[in-house]
């Protein structure tokens, strides 16, 4: 039971990491688009 | 074991008092937060349509003076569009998505929170400019330079409320492609998922390629306002037709935001009434794709006569036209599956027809708005104001109701009330075609759009309009009413399966479902897949 349950915590941290990458990944992306089309314009 | 059960009754426990709401991480919550913000920003956006309506009912100035109309056409469009369609549309997903995948939440539960809270703050932003000097927005929902910057106090503020609305979007957008990314239950692969997820999926990835537009477009207005800055100052050397092209390629792309969801609706909805799978469910999640690839090539159909080279124009006009072809393959799709289907007509089938008959009606005036030649005839006229609302009225706005008549029962564990259902349904459909259809005729005959005053030729369409307005503003409330029958748990209790053919995850929870679902992901196999 409890060796059950150190499990899901692992699986759980692990999933949160990599929900946080991709977000933080999308995050960027979007940033950028945005930053990106000003600069783009700027003169 | 008996511990294993004790730790679910723990995790089963709702937080109380507002502390629910205000702290809220659970999608089930936020998503009811998303649907009633949504519910109440429509009848304050109808609440403007009223007074256009009121307005236009005769020729000459009646109620309100011109300064106050163009708030309203203005406004009303922001509320519609970013309070009411799209939460609209975050919400249902918020509620149906994890249940659909077999995930016990969204990716970011508190980022859910974030997003969804920033969304009554902007518009407080928004709608507190009716009270500054200057008074709300009134230079048109495309909010173009330099009429836009004739904006008294109000300007920062409705700058700040559209970033803040771009914000909200992209977190939803990415806690979506995160949830259904990385917390599918086992065995529920991509070519499995229900299609309401295809279509929010693609839905995200456009608002991560497209609010960010919308928001630095308005960031170079800012800083063209106050920083001296001369992005779209000609005297500067810069050009005001470039906020067009930038403004217009978010729009686009916004639109389809907006639909996509309600494809994915009407796709759930239509094979459980016909009683057969859908038709084509891979060339489904092709065409929606294609059409999310496309929409970013077709933007200046809304510039056609802000004279373009002729080569822009006709590229503009093949490559609008070129979308009927996917949206053609969607169309036929849903016919194919109602097809020799065992059809019943309960409130849900009933909008999503309604959305097959009449958001192709909007779109075959866009086809024919993507003409260039005869564009030049029905830009700026109530014809395109006849287009838009199609396609977003009887065909968002339909897809939406369909959804929610459809989930109710899931969400509230009662059975709404059909015979109010479809009331809602038989009033909305014969009121809003008053209300629209007209519009077509008024737009050929000249009559320009964003305006409080008109030729009295115009006159007896307009009573006409104005009526057909006034009784789809009061059927709306019998949605109201629907909804908090079923709120309060009146009416026939509401098995777990909810209808007769449904599929699907979703479907195999009770009804009401528990407050934390799939805490261990179910084995997702073709015989339980929804397709
Ligand atoms: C079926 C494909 C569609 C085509 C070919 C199409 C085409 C067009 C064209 C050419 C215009 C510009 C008209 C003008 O300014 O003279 C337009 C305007 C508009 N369309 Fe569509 N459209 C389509 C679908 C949609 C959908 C699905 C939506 C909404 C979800 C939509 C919403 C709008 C809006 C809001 C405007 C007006 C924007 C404004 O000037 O305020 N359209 N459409
Ligand atoms: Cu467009």
């Amino acid at each position: 039971m409890t060796d059950n349950h150190d499990q899901t915590n692992a699986a759980n941290k692990d999933l949160a990491a990599k929900n946080k990458r991709l977000g933080i990944i999308l995050g960027l992306v979007a940033a950028s688009f945005y930053i990106g089309f000003i600069l783009a314009f700027a003169k | 074991m008996s511990e294993a059960v004790a730790h679910d009754d723990h995790h089963d426990h709702k937080p109380t008092g507002i502390g629910r709401w205000l702290f809220s991480t659970n999608h089930k919550d936020i998503g009811t937060m998303y649907l009633v913000f949504s519910l109440i920003m429509f009848f304050v956006g109808g609440a403007m349509a009223m007074v256009i309506r009121a307005e236009l009912f005769q020729p000459g100035l009646q109620f309100v003076d011109p300064q106050f109309f163009n708030s309203m056409t203005t406004v009303h469009a922001l509320v519609m569009i970013f309070g009411a369609l799209m939460p609209a549309g975050v919400g249902l997903a918020n509620w149906m998505i994890p249940m659909m995948i077999g995930a016990p939440d969204m990716a970011m539960p508190r980022m859910n929170n974030m997003s969804f809270w920033i969304l009554p703050f902007a518009f407080t932003l928004l709608l507190l400019t009716f009270f500054m000097p200057g008074g709300a927005p009134a230079g048109g929902w495309t909010m173009y330079p330099p009429l836009v910057l004739q904006l008294g106090d109000g300007f920062p503020f409705l700058i700040f409320a559209v970033h803040f609305l771009g914000v909200s979007s992209i977190m939803g957008a990415i806690n979506i492609i995160a949830t259904v990314f990385n917390m599918r239950a086992p065995g529920m692969t991509f070519m499995r998922l229900p299609l309401f997820v295809w279509t929010w999926i693609i839905t995200a990835f456009l608002l991560i390629a497209s609010m960010p537009v919308l928001a630095g477009a308005v960031t170079m207005l800012l800083t063209d306002k106050y920083f001296g800055t001369a992005f779209f100052n000609a005297a500067g050397g810069g050009d005001p037709v470039l906020f067009q092209h930038i403004f217009w390629f978010f729009g686009h792309p916004e639109v389809y935001i907006l639909v996509l969801p309600s494809f994915g609706i009407i796709s759930q909805v239509i094979p459980t009434f016909s009683r057969k799978p859908l038709f084509g469910y891979a060339s489904m999640v092709y065409a929606t794709a294609s059409i999310a690839f496309l929409s970013f090539f077709v933007w200046a159909h809304h510039m056609f006569t802000v004279g373009m080279p002729l080569t822009g124009e006709l590229f503009f006009m093949y490559a609008t036209m070129s979308i009927a072809v996917p949206t053609g393959v969607k169309i036929f799709n849903w016919m194919a599956t109602m097809w020799k289907g065992s059809m019943t007509f309960e409130t849900p089938m009933l909008f999503s027809i309604g959305v097959l008959f009449m958001f192709s009606i909007g779109g075959f005036s866009g086809l024919m708005m993507g003409i260039t030649p005869v564009d030049f005839q029905y830009h700026d006229t109530y014809f395109i104001v006849a287009h838009f609302h199609y396609v977003i009225v009887p065909g968002i706005i339909y897809g939406v109701f369909a959804g929610v008549y459809y989930w109710l029962p899931k969400w509230t564990g009662v059975m709404y009330d059909e015979k109010l259902g479809k009331l809602h349904f038989w009033l909305s459909t014969i009121s809003v075609n008053v209300l629209f259809f007209p519009m077509h005729f008024i737009g050929l005959a000249g009559m320009p759009r964003r305006i409080p005053d008109y030729n009295t030729i115009f006159t007896g369409w307009n009573q006409i309009i104005s009526i057909g307005g006034f009784a789809f503003g009061l059927s709306q409330l019998i949605l109201v009413w629907v909804v908090i029958k079923c709120a309060r748990g009146q009416g026939e209790k509401a098995t777990d399966q909810v209808w007769e053919s449904a599929h699907g995850l979703e479907w195999t929870l009770s009804s009401p479902p528990p407050f934390h679902s799939f805490t261990t992901p179910p084995q997702v196999t073709d015989a339980t897949a929804h397709s």
